[in-house]
């Protein structure tokens, strides 16, 4: 683990101008690591027919708890739409300082559908190992980048978004909720964070 | 559960006050995550929402399970943070 006290010297935290530069809608500058195979998932981990054939349809809301064990940490996710018992579960086998996996299931022993573990120079970042669409399809790592600040820390992801022959690499930043958003947010307590996506009018284009 | 920062105070930033589902700077707000106050019931956290183009589906399933991942991810180093900061306070 990473010595919390750690400063980066000034060339370490070079990522930071990424943010700053308006290209938004291109692929971002650091494109090395993105996307690359992925070795932390078992091969073979793809996402169950049940969620890819419309039987199981991806929640829109989730209710999350949280179980607690020693070191052991369990987060159940609780789809709204179906609120009798928990659909899945992210799971810390060492605590908040180690590794996640989510599973499509509400235990540990569910089948894995992701990883994420600590990394990068401020230990804030995290490599995501995402399954496959399909059997026998491409696994990617997908990195989480964490943007420091005083005010508004972010972190960011790029991926490809969309399917067919509209698949784009789109960038989504998580920022701190803020002011009147904090109340239109459903048993929220005044504080979160949003995913924001692309800007305004440019998904869909000629319609807007 | 996490420490709030106090970033909210800063009234003049942009994000302020935004409830139409855009950020000031434009930007489509596509997922919200919501902590969960402690006058609920202990063990809940929080919940996530998918919003505007995050929860019709047309960005994809993985985007999705992304989504939910990195959302854990942000979760987990506010529980380091809370744990530190309990650590120095009680120290």
């Amino acid at each position: 683990m990473r010595k919390a006290f750690y400063i980066p010297f000034p060339n370490e935290v070079l990522p930071l101008k990424q943010h700053f530069l308006p290209s938004f809608n291109k692929l971002p500058p650091v494109t090395t690591k993105m996307g690359t195979t992925n070795s932390k998932l078992p091969p073979n981990t793809h996402l169950p027919a049940s969620m890819t054939n419309g039987t199981r349809p991806f929640p829109r809301r989730f209710s999350a708890t949280y179980k607690k064990s020693l070191t052991k940490i369990l987060a159940l996710l609780t789809d709204a739409d179906r609120p009798n018992s928990p659909s899945y579960a992210i799971s810390w086998p060492s605590g908040s300082y180690g590794s996640l996996t989510f599973h499509a299931g509400p235990t540990k022993d569910h089948e894995l559908l992701a990883t994420a573990r600590l990394a990068g120079r401020l230990g804030s970042d995290f490599n995501v190992a995402l399954p496959a669409l399909f059997t026998g399809g491409e696994q990617k790592t997908e990195i989480l980048r964490y943007v420091p600040s005083f005010k508004r820390e972010m972190w960011w992801f790029a991926m490809p978004v969309g399917s067919g022959a509209d698949v784009r690499i789109e960038r989504f930043e998580w920022r701190r909720l803020r002011g009147a958003e904090v109340k239109g947010v459903e048993g929220g307590s005044g504080s979160g964070w949003k995913l924001v996506g692309r800007p305004d009018g440019q998904r869909h284009g000629a319609s807007r | 559960m996490a420490s709030d920062t106090g970033h909210r105070d800063d009234e003049a930033d942009d994000d302020d006050g935004r409830i139409d589902g855009f950020t000031s700077d434009g930007k489509e707000v596509v997922a919200v995550w919501a902590d969960a106050g402690l006058s609920f019931h202990l063990s809940r956290i929080g919940g996530l929402e998918f919003r505007g183009s995050g929860a019709t589906g047309e960005l994809g399933l993985l985007w999705s399970v992304m989504a939910v991942v990195t959302c854990m991810c942000i979760y987990q180093l506010q529980l380091q943070r809370a744990t530190s900061a309990a650590a120095s306070a009680a120290a």
